[in-house]
């Protein structure tokens, strides 16, 4: 049910990490010691009422760190370090690990700019059998507002398929949240995919990360819980 | 092809400031990461480009125009190979949902 589970921290440009990349993996290398490295483009252009200016393309390479027994993998480039979860971890692992990478960082002395929590859960129907093999309705698994189009513009069906988003002020920083019904490419039938991204843009102290990390965790649960209707708690406490 | 097309329409669509993508030499596919300044990347089989609510792309016109200026900057850049198909797919595509110019004729005056 749990996609993926993703926190970054971006900053302005660090050059060396690019040179110097090995010092940062001999910190990670007891939980992360796998290494694979991408080749990227930052494509940049913009539009508004200025006239747009010819796109500026700056290449440069990802390093991953992969951990071992999971899909779990860390990520530095000159502007970013992440962590990406494909599998459902507790909320410390996740600050624990994040705090590792931080640490490794540190010696580059990163001037943070932003900094970003995101939960994406897929919830699939047939999925979710509690005790018999019926499928379970969709306004049982999801509350009232998750399960109804906003401003009530259609019916749920299983053709009826929508993505809302809304971005509101979440002391420190914004929370994004998207979700609807939607179809994934080459599937059958719809999913509720519920996408919470919490985020603070500006400076962030590097020693008040785990801090945040656990206030944007609190929050992303908040409204993981305003979605779950009494079937899916129901399933979620069946599961071992 | 098809994730070419996706790509131009989505990035002409949603990008806001710097976008992050990765190219793999070998498959010739582009892989969107991240596709705003404001958002937190996902991996790329999550990206919400492959989660379409409709069942078409429906191009409006002003990101028509917004989406050729993207292919020629990134063709100019020598950084998208857009090859023939694709282009011609791309071009299908807006020609096909785009909305159809209406003429409109001045009202007669009624006369008794």
């Amino acid at each position: 049910m749990l996609a993926t589970v993703v926190v970054q921290l971006r900053f302005h440009p660090i050059l060396k990490t690019g040179e110097h990349y090995a010092d940062f993996q001999e910190r990670l290398r007891p939980r992360f010691p796998g290494y694979e490295a991408l080749e990227t483009q930052m494509f940049e252009m913009s539009f508004g009422p200025q006239p747009s200016p010819a796109g500026v393309v700056r290449s440069e390479r990802v390093h991953r760190f992969l951990a071992v027994d999971e899909p779990t993998i860390a990520a530095l480039n000159t502007t970013s370090v992440s962590i990406e979860y494909a599998a459902h971890k507790e909320r410390a692992t996740i600050i624990e690990d994040f705090a590792l990478v931080l640490d490794a960082l540190r010696a580059y002395g990163p001037v943070p700019i932003r900094l970003g929590l995101r939960y994406v859960n897929i919830i699939e129907q047939h999925r979710l059998v509690v005790h018999s093999s019926d499928e379970i309705p969709w306004s049982e698994l999801l509350t009232p507002a998750f399960a109804t189009v906003p401003a009530g513009l259609a019916t749920i069906d299983s053709s009826t398929n929508y993505l809302a988003e809304v971005t509101a002020p979440r002391d420190p920083g914004k929370m994004t949240v998207k979700y609807g019904f939607l179809v994934a490419r080459g599937a059958k039938n719809q999913h509720f995919r519920l996408d919470t991204d919490r985020f603070v843009e500006g400076p962030v102290e590097i020693d008040a990360v785990p801090a945040l990390l656990e206030r944007f965790s609190d929050d992303i649960f908040q409204v993981f819980m305003m979605a779950a209707g009494p079937k899916l708690i129901e399933w979620m406490e069946a599961v071992p | 092809m098809s994730l070419d097309a996706a790509f131009v329409t989505y990035l002409s669509e949603a990008t806001m400031g710097p976008s992050r993508f990765t190219r793999s030499p070998q498959i010739r596919t582009i892989i969107v990461a991240s596709i705003a300044t404001s958002e937190t990347p996902l991996p790329e089989e999550l990206s919400p480009v492959r989660e379409i609510p409709t069942q078409g792309p429906v191009v409006r016109r002003d990101i028509a125009s917004s989406t050729k200026a993207v292919v020629n900057q990134l063709r100019s850049a020598g950084l998208l190979q857009v090859r023939e198909e694709a282009e011609v797919m791309v071009s299908k595509l807006m020609a096909d949902n785009l909305p159809k110019a209406t003429m409109s004729r001045p009202l007669k005056p009624r006369t008794k």
